[in-house]
């Protein structure tokens, strides 16, 4: 499949601009409640406050031919954390980064380079409220569910930066969404309702970039593509979900369930004198799930399963108005964790079943099976640590392993480095990525 | 020798017989001596040392592990340790820098660690080794006497002073060491040391109680070694900056409330 790229079209119709005024407000409001409360408290006696944050520099070598340096990443992030009374504590981070391969050599397109050269963002920012067994959390933040290790899987609140894919650590691919994250705890129950009004969109690497995603377009076709006209942020388009746990006899359980938005754009598209124009439309999307987790002897065993309901997919079909059907999918993994000889293992069972499938899907199967193994081992007092992860199709040629090793030294730096191998078809998950597998190195000093 | 003893003291030859009365007179004392503690059973004696090595309340302890061993840079770390009751622990790294907010979670014998690049409660076991010598359950469970069936061997002089003896033997394979054997001041149940071992009867290490100071009311140790039985001069020293004493909610020990605390 080849991807040709004609033109991406901005839209900046009047919906975009109130939905930006609209969250600039909620963040501005948020913020300022926030300075206000924080400053009003600076006398009191128990006020802390607290800075961290660290300087990493990020290198990637594509080993693939042809070979590039394709990432000289020099990242700075800042947190301050602290307490104002006993019931309010906050943070504010941010982190800014500047990548001058995109400067320094001609390899990628100006559009790749204005995505991802350089970057400021504001990331968790809130304010935590604790009143017994409520708690209340205000602002920018990650909402974490599920059970699995290294795979999204239940994960599903916010939306990711999938620029490198799934290569970063996952704290820095969730993006932090504006919103609110009411909890209630107590005994074996845990309770939690969150409501986002602000829409964040996945984002993807532009075309020409090291992993962007292929547009499902037959080779060699010419094709344009429309960025998605963003709903506005008001009461009507936010997201709301709730999650319910308990602990029955050290059985974990949770339920959820998530009113959202699909994250990935659908790619309504209209043919044109054979030139394929797609439309990214953001489509609802309920996602209800259920997750697992117990441990037994020693050994831990999890499970997750994920419905998505009536999503919008592509389809291969020239016949079909705008390329797109409506199905439900059903996403389920049992996992464990164990160790063994001081090596802890993580492995993993995927499938992904589609019951009314349509042949005409793109990339899709009925049933497909994949697994994951995770390997990590620490020696000399964890200085070293060594980590081997492989995620792989049971079905075809479809893999990543990345095996890596991390070197801590001292009380501050860390060494990293190690490959992400990425093999397969051009239609796999990870094999459209065959020709971008990678070495890596990177430093990372704290304080 | 045996003829001797036959010549000497015939069996069954009435009249005083000055060595058995000797020895009798021995028993009599020793018992008379002890009398005070043959009544303490084990557990008591248990719970007192319990007591002496934290408090039975919550609260808040600042810990520094240093790992010492040959030919090498001592390594130290710096923990905050949350205790409620005898089941529920929360360890968080302060340092080193780079493992800061790891945090790990001990409820009855779960254990689960909290990494920020991960964002999710990951399930570890309480043998893990925390850092050198340290077990993760070195310092989560501060509890003999929930983890351990005590029996009193015997006492004996350790360093000048004398101590009860006492077998520990895990009451679940949840428990960090199969096996201990515990050294206790007889006066004051201040813990002297401890043996800690596998299920296959393995030395593991050993742990001297030290440096006792007043925190939290009590005098109590404020430095615990642990010493590799196998390599000479490889040990880590467990110290005990402060103790707060605080009432902790009981939410804090809650899988899904670990990413609340994180700075």
């Amino acid at each position: 499949m080849k991807i040709t790229d004609k033109l991406s079209l901005r839209a900046t119709e009047g919906s975009e601009a109130i939905s930006k005024i609209a969250s600039s407000c909620f963040a501005s409001l948020a913020l300022l409640a926030m300075t206000q409360l924080i400053c009003s408290n600076a006398y009191a006696s128990d006020f802390k406050l607290q800075s961290h944050g660290s300087i990493k520099q990020e290198t990637a070598l594509r080993i693939s031919q042809p070979r590039r340096l394709t990432k000289l990443r020099n990242q700075f992030l800042l947190s301050e954390s602290g307490r104002i009374n006993s019931q309010l504590n906050f943070k504010i981070s941010g982190r800014c980064y500047y990548d001058p391969v995109y400067e320094a050599t001609d390899y990628y397109p100006k559009t790749v380079g204005s995505d991802q050269m350089y970057e400021a963002e504001l990331r968790d920012t809130y304010l935590d409220y604790s009143n017994g067994p409520f708690d209340l959390r205000i602002g920018k933040q990650q909402i974490v569910w599920g059970e699995a290790v290294g795979l999204f899987f239940a994960d599903v609140v916010n939306a990711k930066d999938l620029r490198e894919f799934v290569l970063p650590d996952f704290d820095m691919i969730r993006t932090p969404q504006w919103g609110i994250d009411a909890e209630y705890s107590r005994d074996k129950l845990h309770a939690e309702f969150v409501w986002l009004p602000v829409l964040e969109l996945n984002k993807t690497g532009v075309s020409g970039s090291e992993f962007a995603f292929p547009y499902p377009v037959p080779e060699n076709t010419t094709f344009t593509a429309r960025d998605p006209d963003k709903p506005g942020n008001n009461f009507r388009n936010s997201e709301i979900g709730g999650r319910l746990s308990y602990i029955f006899n050290g059985l974990d359980v949770s339920i959820f369930n998530f009113y959202t938005w699909d994250k990935f754009p659908a790619l309504a598209r209209v043919i044109n004198s054979g030139i394929y124009e797609f439309k990214q439309t953001i489509k609802r999307l309920n996602i209800a799930g259920m997750t697992f987790a117990k441990e037994i002897n020693d050994i831990v065993y999890k499970a997750e399963f994920v419905l998505n309901c009536k999503q919008y997919l592509p389809i291969f079909d020239t016949n079909d108005a705008d390329g797109l059907v409506r199905k439900d999918n059903i996403d389920y993994l049992l996992g464990t964790d164990f160790t063994v000889k001081n090596v802890d293992i993580n492995a993993q069972f995927m499938q992904r079943i589609i019951p009314k499938y349509d042949s005409r899907l793109v990339n899709e199967e009925k049933i497909r099976n994949s697994f994951a193994l995770r390997l990590d081992k620490g020696f000399l007092d964890n200085k070293f640590k060594t980590e081997f992860l492989v995620i792989a199709s049971l079905m075809n040629k479809d893999l990543l392993y990345r095996p890596s090793l991390t070197y801590t030294s001292g009380n501050n730096w860390k060494f990293k480095t190690g490959f992400d191998i990425f093999k397969g078809e051009a239609d796999g998950i990870f094999g459209k990525f065959e020709k971008k597998s990678r070495i890596f190195f990177e430093s990372t000093f704290s304080f | 020798m045996q003829n001797y003893l036959n010549n000497s003291y015939p069996q069954g030859r009435g009249g005083l017989n000055l060595p058995y009365l000797i020895l009798f007179s021995l028993i009599a004392l020793t018992g008379l001596f002890s009398t005070a503690y043959a009544q303490l059973p084990a557990a008591e004696i248990i719970a007192k040392v319990d007591a002496i090595r934290s408090p039975q309340e919550d609260y808040v302890t600042t810990t520094e592990i240093t790992s010492y061993s040959l030919n090498r840079k001592p390594k130290t770390a710096l923990y905050q340790v949350m205790i409620k009751g005898t089941d529920n622990t929360i360890i968080k790294t302060l340092q080193p820098e780079t493992e800061r907010n790891r945090i790990l979670l001990l409820r009855g014998h779960d254990l689960w660690a909290f990494f920020p690049e991960v964002s999710k409660p990951l399930r570890l076991s309480l043998q893990e080794r925390l850092m050198g010598e340290v077990s993760n359950g070195d310092i989560a469970r501060v509890n003999f006497l929930g983890d351990y069936d005590a029996k009193l061997l015997k006492e004996e002089l350790l360093d000048g002073k004398n101590c009860f003896v006492l077998e520990l033997i895990a009451k679940t394979e949840d428990v960090t060491y199969a096996k201990a054997i515990l050294w206790a001041e007889v006066e004051t149940f201040h813990p002297i040391k401890a043996e800690f071992y596998a299920v296959s009867g393995k030395l593991l290490k050993n742990c001297f109680y030290q440096n006792y100071q007043i925190l939290a009311g009590c005098l109590r140790p404020t430095e615990l070694v642990l010493e590799d039985p196998i390599t000479k001069g490889k040990n880590s020293i467990i110290r005990y900056n402060s103790i707060e004493l605080q009432e902790l909610p009981e939410k804090y020990f809650m899988k899904d409330y670990m990413k609340k605390m994180m700075e």
